[in-house]
């Protein structure tokens, strides 16, 4: 039996001690594999070589993730070394060598590493390919992917973690070089000193977290680099710096104070469990501040990404009101085209619309568009029916709603004389006073007069339009005699089609593509031929699919990581707690009661850092949500955010349940 | 030769820190000789296990010398350091200090295995510790699988299956019932009349301190008084008795 027989038995006999430090390594190799193999892949290599602000967003991920892997396998190797100070004295003691000892140590750790490292590798080749299914769905780049195992990832992977196992193996190494042999001795009979803390520091936290909470209600969000960075990075550095503290000397300031009122404090459970995070509350310390702000870090994250693709999906109208739009179509191209959606069979059509607009030109003493921003301009524009828009509302389902691209409050009977104002402007800073005042049209070098009764920025024909120009409603009777008057070129006329899935289209819209002409034959001045959600879609997600993706698969990363570390430490804590549960045992306290002490005790450390990082990413949303413009802001960030801390607290309810159950197992022991 | 010298051994702790500094030995002089059976005893932070922890060369001291078998332990640096432990120290600890992922059997051999002596060598030497201290028939158990008492005679076999010079006991019996105690105490009685083994046994337990041939008393860091065992156990026990009270350490814990 030689030391390295001695390591290799040790990993056989404690396979349990040791299981912990390897799933928790694997973890990390594999979240590590599963981002190189995506950003490996040759399908994302514009990403990574492009200069758009997806290459930084991938790279600073590459970094995050880096940053996480290093910090988790040297924390995780540091508590695995902690829990066999112990065996390394009663080595030394027998006379081993340190050098031999040292040797041993590295050995055993470097052979989990290359277990890990394997196993992590060959999971995240298996379950890359799955992510990046996900990836491309999001992204809606539709074309068939080839999934081949990416070989740079996988070199990298086993590079990256080869470097950072011999590092934590030296690491283990040097141990026994490191500490006395009496230090080693007691390791375990050492507990963690008394909280000692500040009530400055106390104080000082909440001082610091309020003040970074204050600064990011305040900023200006509108403000663009430097000016942005740096409320950012004093809000950053005061709410991590009020976190460590807080936990460091607030939390266990409230615990002594709750310890002075015996009347609380002197209840079976209460004693165990509050005299228990009392005395590991130091060395909890900063695992708790690292918790409760990986905590932040998902949540805003996920929730930022979550309501961003929300939002993404609902600006789609926005570009391509109807499924399907083209120009120009007579009777007998559209059931050519019903009957090529049909033998497509992908999707059914639910309604088709096929209806007329006549270019104007308008003058309103106040009025401009975005782009010349010169009121009293003339400006090009369209009157239409009140009938057509109210059929186009009714085909693409617009809600109610007032200033907004998406809606409309269009619900009246016009008069003559009366129009309902369309403005192509994104914004309402030209339209929001028209109301009440008189809209100038002229045609056929014949001037008209319309009150505007009402206003909105209902984008009824999208981007087919892509001057974005302004559109009067007006009754039918007073339409259909500028009909009558319109030469054929000032007429367009537009077909609309709605289906029951547009999202799923795709092979429809090719088809109608084929069949639809790319160039109108007319030469109007409008925008494109032909409009499909389902490109909008593709192009939008194609752009933003990415962040969505980064945003929420780190988002996922971090919450894994905050959970498992935190399991982790409760099972080396269970281990080292093992004999004063004993104790208790001898003492009378039965199962439930331990369990119940057991729950609580770890209630409080899981309660604790997801209470302040919900609160963090409470504050960070909030300020996320001015950020963003007004159509977002319709998307409900918060509603979005809700979802997300509901799925995450039900996942981290599992983390706690499963460290509940462990900790149970490990202090209750063997039934005798 | 003594088999132990300790000359003017000084130990302070604290002051690498910069917090305070107290001074847990302050000058201890004694000597034991090949074959004596020595109890070290005094009341709690008289220095007794820091006095034991710079002989067993776990702990350093601040000042004066200790050599064993003739050889400076505080100037050997490693690896004769680890050489050394193997053949000249045996320990027995109160907390036997066992390794839970080796059974009896491995504990016991692990010094010897550590030595690279032969297979054949280390089954004799096992099985010729095991028998004398009684637990032969339990060597294939792993150290959760037996009592308190058998541990402690596990860690006592380990500590003198490689015949070492000196064998350092620190409260041996802390953790065992007297049945199991007295045991052992007579165990490591007959290795020393027997086998001419020397131990020397930390303890503050009189009872323990009874096996004993002679009794070194520290209070505060200085060596206070020796006895000897001249007639039988039972009057040495009174006499260590009549010196802890002197002491005025508290004693009403013995009775």
């Amino acid at each position: 039996m030689n030391f390295f027989s001695l390591a290799l038995n040790n990993i056989k006999k404690k396979f349990g001690t040791y299981l912990i430090y390897l799933i928790s390594t694997t973890f990390a190799v594999t979240i590590f594999s599963i981002f190189c193999s995506i950003y490996f892949n040759p399908q994302f290599s514009s990403y990574r070589f492009g200069a758009g602000k997806i290459t930084v967003l991938f790279s600073a991920a590459a970094i995050a993730i880096i940053g996480f892997s290093s910090i988790f396998v040297m924390y995780s190797n540091n508590i695995f070394v902690k829990t066999r100070k112990k065996e390394i004295a009663i080595y030394s003691l027998m006379g081993m060598k340190k050098s031999q000892i040292g040797r041993m140590m590295f050995y055993e750790n470097i052979m989990m590493g290359l277990i890990a490292t394997a196993c992590g590798a060959i999971l995240g080749v298996v379950f890359s390919r799955f992510f990046a299914m996900i990836l491309l769905k999001l992204m809606a780049d539709g074309t068939a992917v080839t999934f081949s195992i990416q070989w740079e990832a996988v070199i990298t992977t086993v590079m990256v973690f080869l470097i950072l196992f011999t590092i934590s193996s030296l690491n283990a190494y040097r141990t026994i070089y490191r500490y006395k042999l009496i230090e080693l001795l007691s390791a375990e009979k050492e507990g963690e000193k008394t909280p000692k803390y500040s009530v400055v520091g106390g104080m000082l936290s909440i001082v610091l977290i309020i003040m970074g909470y204050i600064t990011a209600m305040v900023m200006n969000v509108n403000e663009g680099g430097i000016k942005l960075m740096i409320p950012a990075l004093m809000i950053l550095v005061c709410i991590i710096l009020g976190t460590f503290l807080l936990f460091k000397n607030f939390i266990p300031m409230v615990m002594v104070a709750l310890k002075k009122k015996q009347g609380f404090y002197y209840k079976t459970e209460n004693i165990i469990s509050i005299s228990q995070i009392v005395y590991r509350i130091k060395a909890n310390s900063r695992m708790l501040c690292m918790i409760a702000i990986t905590c932040a870090v998902a949540v805003t994250m996920m929730s930022a990404t979550f309501s961003m693709y929300k939002a993404l999906e609902s600006t789609v109208p926005y570009y391509s009101p109807f499924s399907y739009m083209c120009k120009n179509i007579d009777d007998e191209k559209l059931n050519e085209m019903l009957e090529v959606v049909k033998q497509t069979g992908e999707v059914n059509v639910t309604s088709t619309n096929q209806f007329k607009i006549i270019k104007v030109q308008l003058q309103n003493s106040t009025y401009s568009t975005e782009t010349d921003n010169n009121p009293g301009m003339i400006v090009d524009g369209y009157i239409i029916s009140q009938s057509t828009y109210q059929s186009i509302i009714r085909d693409t389902n617009v809600e109610t709603g007032t200033f907004n691209n998406l809606k409309t409050d269009f619900n009246m009977d016009l008069k003559d004389g009366e129009g309902y104002f369309l403005d192509g402007n994104v914004k309402k800073d030209y339209c929001k006073n028209l109301t009440g005042s008189v809209m100038n049209l002229q045609f056929d070098n014949a001037c008209a007069g319309f009150d505007i009764v009402g206003v909105s920025l209902h984008k009824y024909i999208g981007f087919m339009d892509s001057y974005l120009r302004p559109t009067i409603v007006i009754n039918d009777a007073t339409y259909s005699q500028y009909l009558e008057q319109a030469a054929p070129d000032d007429v367009v006329s537009f077909t609309g089609m709605m289906f029951d899935n547009p999202a799923g289209s795709e092979n429809t819209v090719a088809a109608l593509n084929r069949i639809v002409p790319e160039n109108p034959v007319s030469n109007s001045v409008m925008g494109i031929a032909n409009l499909s959600y389902i490109s909008v879609y593709k192009s939008i997600f194609s752009m933003y699919g990415a962040y969505v993706f980064i945003g929420l698969f780190i988002g996922i990363l971090f919450l894994l990581a905050s959970g498992s570390i935190i399991y982790y430490k409760q099972i080396i804590e269970a281990h080292e707690e093992v004999n004063r549960y004993e104790l208790l045992k001898k003492l009378g306290m039965n199962k439930a009661e331990i369990k119940r002490s057991i729950s609580k005790q770890l209630g409080i450390v899981f309660g604790l850092s997801l209470t302040v990082g919900l609160l963090h990413s409470t504050f960070a949303l909030l300020t996320y949500n001015r950020m963003m413009d007004l159509g977002a802001k319709e998307q409900h960030t918060m509603l979005n955010a809700g979802i997300i801390v509901g799925i995450y607290i039900l996942i981290y309810c599992c983390f706690y349940l499963l460290s509940v159950n462990s900790y149970m197992r490990i202090a209750w022991g063997r039934e005798k | 030769m003594p088999v132990l010298k300790v000359s003017d051994v000084k130990k302070v702790y604290g002051s690498t820190q910069g917090g305070s500094v107290s001074t847990a030995l302050n000058g201890v002089s004694f000597e034991i000789e090949q074959g004596e059976f020595v109890g070290i005893m005094g009341p709690s932070g008289a220095g007794k296990s820091t006095l034991l922890n710079v002989i067993a060369t776990i702990d350093t001291v601040t000042a004066g010398e200790i050599s064993i078998g003739g050889q400076d332990i505080c100037r050997i640096k490693e690896p004769e350091l680890s050489d050394f432990r193997r053949s000249k120290l045996g320990f027995i600890f109160q907390d036997y200090n066992l390794l839970d992922t080796l059974t009896l059997k491995e504990n016991i051999a692990l010094p010897l295995i550590l030595s690279k002596k032969s297979l054949k060598e280390i089954e004799a030497a096992v099985k010729n510790v095991s028998a004398e201290l009684g637990i032969g028939d339990i060597l294939g158990k792993y150290p959760y699988e037996v009592s308190g008492g058998q541990r402690q005679r596990a860690s006592a076999a380990r500590a003198i299956v490689n015949s070492p010079e000196l064998i350092l006991a620190d409260e041996p019996t802390g953790a065992l019932d007297s049945k199991s105690s007295k045991d052992l105490l007579q165990c490591m009685q007959r290795l020393n009349e027997k086998n001419q083994a020397t131990i020397m046994l930390v303890t503050h337990d009189a009872f323990a301190a009874s096996f004993c041939k002679r009794i070194i008393f520290i209070k505060d860091g200085v060596l206070f008084m020796e006895i000897f065992n001249t007639g039988t156990r039972k009057e040495f026990f009174d006499k260590i008795l009549k010196v802890l009270s002197s002491l005025g350490g508290d004693n009403s814990e013995l009775f």
